[in-house]
């Protein structure tokens, strides 16, 4: 981590925002923001191109949430301390954060000046918690110490393999007659399985299967879904 | 609102979402800030009237070519601004829908 100068990555997929955070950050002195990202993809690109010393991440972002930037990260670890800047967040996804290297977590409705310091604190060597969003941290660590290895969302919803497949093709907007012709199935097989799976997850049309699976990460950890 | 719109399930989920009113070229930009499978609650700088028809094309953020959903619907409701939302939002019912895949999805959101 270099000299005095703090050099920032900022992703998020809004420009605005971007832009006003860039303006805010710069009038801090010693930081200089060396990149802006719209996604989570160019997020882990330009961090590993002009290895910043902080990520300020957010996590809604298109075609890389910012999670599975982190996990895209923490892959191939490079000395960047990461600070998720999200709007809403839960506490399993604080420790889910954590757990792959994030530094820090501040909310947006953070005042500035709290964002500057954690900035500073987490360049520092330091971890930075805003108060408001873990109230209870430690019970929801302590909890995810306690609990058995963590269930993949597709094995919490009971979903087979094929019946994961099968659910990433239709997020991916193929039809059940490309899905039949995809995993050589016949399209009569194909809603069979489809039946079972809106059955199981609780959905009554493909969109709100898409919802569900975005909503439940259900390709964190696997595959994403076929495009 | 429909009865369907009340009972399906909201999932609070903040993606972009771009949206015109019927006729209209241009696509303006906003956020959600839940779905359903029969509507959807979203942020917009844009004043809109109840009963504006929209197009509506939500990009799901999931794999390296996104998919996107083009559904159409109508404003049924003006939301006044709350939490740390500064602006009104607007609920909006979603009825026919259709996903557009990966690469073609990426080519239609960047020429917006």
């Amino acid at each position: 981590m270099g000299g005095e100068e703090i050099r920032i990555v900022i992703a998020d997929d809004h420009p605005i925002f971007r832009k006003g955070l860039r303006s805010l950050l710069e009038a801090e002195a010693g930081f200089v923001v060396v990149g802006e990202a719209t996604d989570g993809d160019e997020a882990v690109r330009l961090t590993r191109q002009t290895q910043p010393d902080v990520l300020l991440l957010d996590l809604t972002m298109p075609r890389l949430s910012g999670m599975a930037a982190l996990a895209e990260l923490a892959s191939a670890p490079i000395p960047v301390r990461t600070i998720v800047l999200t709007a809403a967040i839960e506490k399993s996804e604080i420790v889910k954060a954590l757990q792959l290297g994030a530094a820090g977590v501040v909310l947006k409705a953070s005042p500035a000046e709290l964002l500057v310091k954690s900035i500073r604190s987490v360049v520092a060597g330091q971890h930075w918690i805003g108060r408001e969003a873990v109230s209870d941290l430690v019970a929801a660590l302590r909890a995810s110490m306690d609990r058995p290895p963590e269930k993949t969302a597709h094995e919490r919803f009971r979903l087979t393999p094929r019946e994961l497949e099968i659910t990433s093709a239709v997020v991916a907007g193929f039809s059940n007659r490309e899905i039949a012709r995809k995993f050589v199935l016949s399209e009569d097989t194909v809603k069979h399985h489809l039946t079972n799976i809106f059955d199981k997850v609780g959905a009554s049309n493909r969109l709100e299967l898409a919802l569900f699976a975005v909503h439940h990460r259900l390709f964190d950890d696997d595959t994403a879904a076929t495009s | 609102m429909s009865k369907d719109f009340e009972r399906a399930f909201r999932f609070a989920l903040e993606l972009p979402l771009r949206y015109r009113s019927k006729g209209e070229r241009r696509w303006h930009e906003g956020r959600t800030a839940n779905i359903s499978r029969s509507g959807v609650l979203f942020w917009t700088d844009d004043v809109l009237d109840v009963d504006t028809r929209l197009e509506m094309r939500l990009e799901l953020p999931v794999g390296p070519h996104p998919p996107a959903v083009i559904c159409r619907g109508h404003v049924v409701r003006t939301v006044v601004p709350q939490g740390r939302w500064a602006r009104p939002g607007y609920a909006a019912t979603i009825g026919a829908y259709r996903f557009v895949r990966g690469e073609l999805a990426k080519r239609a959101n960047s020429r917006y």
